[in-house]
């Protein structure tokens, strides 16, 4: 057992903070503020979707891509730099310390299921694409009847001579702000459930797709998108017919590898002991705030053990299908539980809307507790994935 | 420097030596014994005198194996997962801080004696002011006086590694228990571990290691062991707990088939894995030389949980059965909230947090 960082590492976490020293300006913290959509405020019709794209992001995601940030993990024939995985979750921290975006889902997952299961053309064609951050995806997963038990879909695929044709309703992805979907639909209804799936990869702007957008209690707008006789040429089936559920569930694992570490959580811990330090001494002698705060910073240690022990042992050659379960679910759960207390803590300081001048940490934290249930369910929800640690990790019986 | 979290080869041959020895030689039914005879059991102890364990942490130059402070957790993972009472922990603790801290005259008189059996306890607790409560024990050198409570193993050990000041300044006197000068009275438990009261009344000193820095390594390597129980305690009731929901049915199915009790199993295995991290994490640290008593602190808070979850969850999924005491459960139970006291307990270690949340 060794849990002494590389000077490899070491050397490549200060080079990470010396480029965002550089590149994380205000301009571009600025711009991700302004760009963050109240989920309430909307009224349906048009809309921007999740993230925006302004000049300064573009701007950062190009410096990224210089210093090869993006796709380092990738093997060095695809591009990268067939850096380790302890580099990527080492920028993976840097970059959530700060909530700068990331592009996980169409570098990391998609990317390098193409890498894995492409045509060499698609590889050649996209992989490049995808990291200059001209090709995004939106997942085409979830349906209204079809969440956790994803496996139900319902989206129907059919073949028309050279053609697919696609039917259906995709719910709370991101097709209004994607340039490509990803989409899974049902191939052959009469196979068992898992059997029958496809993945297809289209450009979103193609005719027959309906998107509308849909405010949330918290700050993201999704939407649900409906596909009405879309016309796709044969080549937009990836991969293999009827194979689509593996590609998912391939994909999906390669997303929960980064997905809580610790700096997504101890951000928000520093972010309101420094309102507190500046705006509200009286309550640094309050015993209350501090037995929270240090309960806190406890939790924050599970969260780093638990995100290291994921990334160790992705780094050392074994799947932690266990283990990244159980980032998720306690990742998840101990944000909901900081993102409560900061607000007790506050008290109706803590409430203020961004509206207000002197609202703490911007409005930040009214925002982050009404987001905060999301995580307990997207991606998997908790109770699915506790079955998943007891069945898959400890090795209990399914019921 | 590499991020690894698999055993070592030593590490494995450790952990499976022990498992054996301990599963043939020190069942349930002798810890019984051992648990209420209220001191270690000789013979036991000599078997692991010549198994080598009492010199696996100490510089060959001493007799010893000069294996890190990391294997030797992984062999007292195993003693606490076999629910062994011994002066082991304590003795080891007290070896390491002299090979630490100790002049070269004390480490060759003192380590060779313990890599052949003598035991020693360490003695810093006055009153119940815990491990970082003020120290009124003086010594001037020759001679040492004051009163210590939680000794483990105070009335059986050796020789006793005491917490007092000379000058004023802080230090480590070590005097043999065996002497006029030193007397104890029994305390016991809840893990029943064999506490002592000791009064030093003048008692005569063998050796003395002066500074703060002593005294602190004590505390925090004292933090990283308890630590390592209270994790070695909370995977070994996670262990039997799944065991048992795979073999007890009801309602004509195993328990471990159902939501609820997949549900409170795996939070049980989050805190533990958690705990597994840091505990180990903090030996690796020691062993590079970096002492830290805040981590230590945050490390006892995150382990002192887990180990109430894994052990209670344990019960409650084990139902009547688990509530035994012919069950071999309670011995984690009792053991884990023991450790979770010992050096530094919740309140102390959350508070030393507490302390620091603002600057």
């Amino acid at each position: 057992m060794e849990y002494g960082w590389t000077e490899e590492h070491v050397a490549f976490r200060q080079q990470v903070r010396d480029f965002l020293d550089e590149h994380a300006t205000p301009a571009l913290f600025e711009e991700l503020r302004e760009g963050e959509r109240d989920g309430l405020a909307r009224e349906a019709g048009e809309g921007e979707f999740g993230h925006s794209r302004g000049p300064e992001l573009r701007a950062f995601r190009q410096a990224m891509n210089e210093a090869g940030y993006t796709n380092m993990g990738w093997p060095v024939e695809y591009g990268g730099q067939g850096k380790d995985a302890l580099h990527a979750f080492i920028l993976a921290e840097e970059l959530w310390y700060l909530g700068i975006p990331q592009d996980h889902l169409s570098v990391g997952s998609v990317g390098r299921t193409i890498m894995r299961f492409g045509t060499e053309e698609q590889k050649r064609e996209w992989l490049p694409e995808i990291v200059s951050g001209d090709m995004t995806f939106a997942l085409g997963y979830t349906e209204p009847n079809a969440g956790t038990d994803l496996a139900s879909l319902q989206t129907r695929a059919t073949r028309d001579g050279d053609e697919w044709v696609i039917n259906g309703q995709k719910i709370y992805g991101g097709f209004g702000g994607a340039t490509h979907g990803w989409l899974a639909a049902r191939t052959d209804p009469d196979a068992p459930k898992h059997q029958g799936i496809s993945v297809f990869i289209f450009p979103t702007n193609v005719p027959g797709i309906t998107v509308r957008p849909m405010g949330t209690m918290g700050r993201i707008i999704t939407s649900e998108t409906f596909f009405d006789n879309v016309r796709l040429p044969a080549d937009a089936l990836f991969g293999e017919l009827n194979r689509g559920w593996y590609y998912m569930t391939n994909a999906l694992d390669l997303e929960r590898v980064m997905i809580e570490p610790q700096s997504l959580y101890q951000r928000r811990v520093d972010a309101l002991v420094q309102h507190i330090e500046d705006n509200r001494p009286e309550l640094k002698d309050d015993p209350v705030v501090r037995i929270r705060l240090a309960e806190a910073t406890v939790d924050s240690e599970v969260s780093r053990a638990l995100a290291m022990t994921n990334a160790i042992m992705v780094q050392n050659g074994i799947t932690p299908t266990m283990e990244g379960a159980m980032v998720k679910v306690w990742g998840s759960e101990a944000r909901y539980r900081m993102d409560s207390l900061a607000l007790d803590l506050l008290g109706p300081e803590g409430g203020l809307r961004r509206e207000n001048e002197d609202a703490p940490v911007g409005g930040k934290l009214e925002e982050n507790y009404r987001g905060s249930s999301v995580h307990r369910f997207a991606g998997g929800t908790n109770d699915v994935l506790r079955r998943i640690i007891a069945a898959r990790g400890l090795g209990l019986p399914r019921g | 420097m590499a991020m690894d979290l698999r055993l070592s080869d030593l590490q494995e041959l450790i952990r499976d030596s022990a498992d054996d020895f301990l599963e043939r030689e020190a069942p349930a039914s002798r810890m019984r014994q051992i648990e209420w005879a209220g001191e270690p059991d000789e013979e036991l102890w000599s078997q692991m005198v010549e198994l080598g364990w009492t010199g696996l942490p100490i510089a060959e130059e001493h007799g010893g194996q000069g294996a890190q402070l990391v294997d030797l957790g992984v062999l007292i993972e195993q003693l606490c997962r076999h629910a062994l009472l011994s002066p082991y922990q304590q003795t080891m603790l007290a070896a390491a801080t002299v090979q630490r801290h100790g002049d070269e005259a004390l480490r060759a008189s003192l380590l060779p004696r313990i890599v052949a059996g003598a035991t020693c306890a360490p003695a810093l607790v006055e009153g119940n002011g815990g491990p970082n409560g003020a120290i009124a024990a003086t010594t001037d050198g020759a001679t040492l006086s004051g009163s210590k409570r939680y000794v483990e193993f105070g009335a059986t050990s050796d020789f006793h590694l005491v917490a007092a000041t000379r000058d004023g300044e802080p230090g480590l006197a070590l005097a043999v228990r065996d002497q006029p000068g030193v007397s104890t009275s029994a305390l016991t438990g809840i893990g029943l571990t064999p506490q002592a009261e000791v009064t030093y009344d003048g008692a005569s000193v063998e050796g003395w290691i002066g500074g703060a820095d002593a005294v602190d390594y004590l505390r925090v390597l004292g933090s990283a062991i308890s630590s390592l129980e209270c994790y070695a305690h909370a995977q070994k009731a996670l262990d039997m707990t799944v065991s048992y929901v795979q073999v007890r049915v009801a309602f004509g199915r195993p328990i471990g088939t159902f939501e609820a009790v997949q549900g409170r199993v795996a939070d049980a295995a989050v805190g533990v894995t958690a705990s597994r991290f840091l505990a180990y994490e903090q030996l690796y640290k020691l062993d590079q030389g970096e002492l830290d008593a805040l981590h230590a602190a945050k490390v006892k808070s995150v382990v002192s949980r887990s180990v109430v979850d894994a052990t209670n969850w344990g019960h409650v999924l084990h139902g009547g059965v688990g509530f035994m005491a012919e069950y071999d459960l309670q011995f984690h139970t009792r053991r884990g909230k023991e450790a979770s006291l010992r050096w530094g307990d919740p309140r102390e270690s959350l508070g030393a947090v507490a302390a620091t949340v603002f600057n």
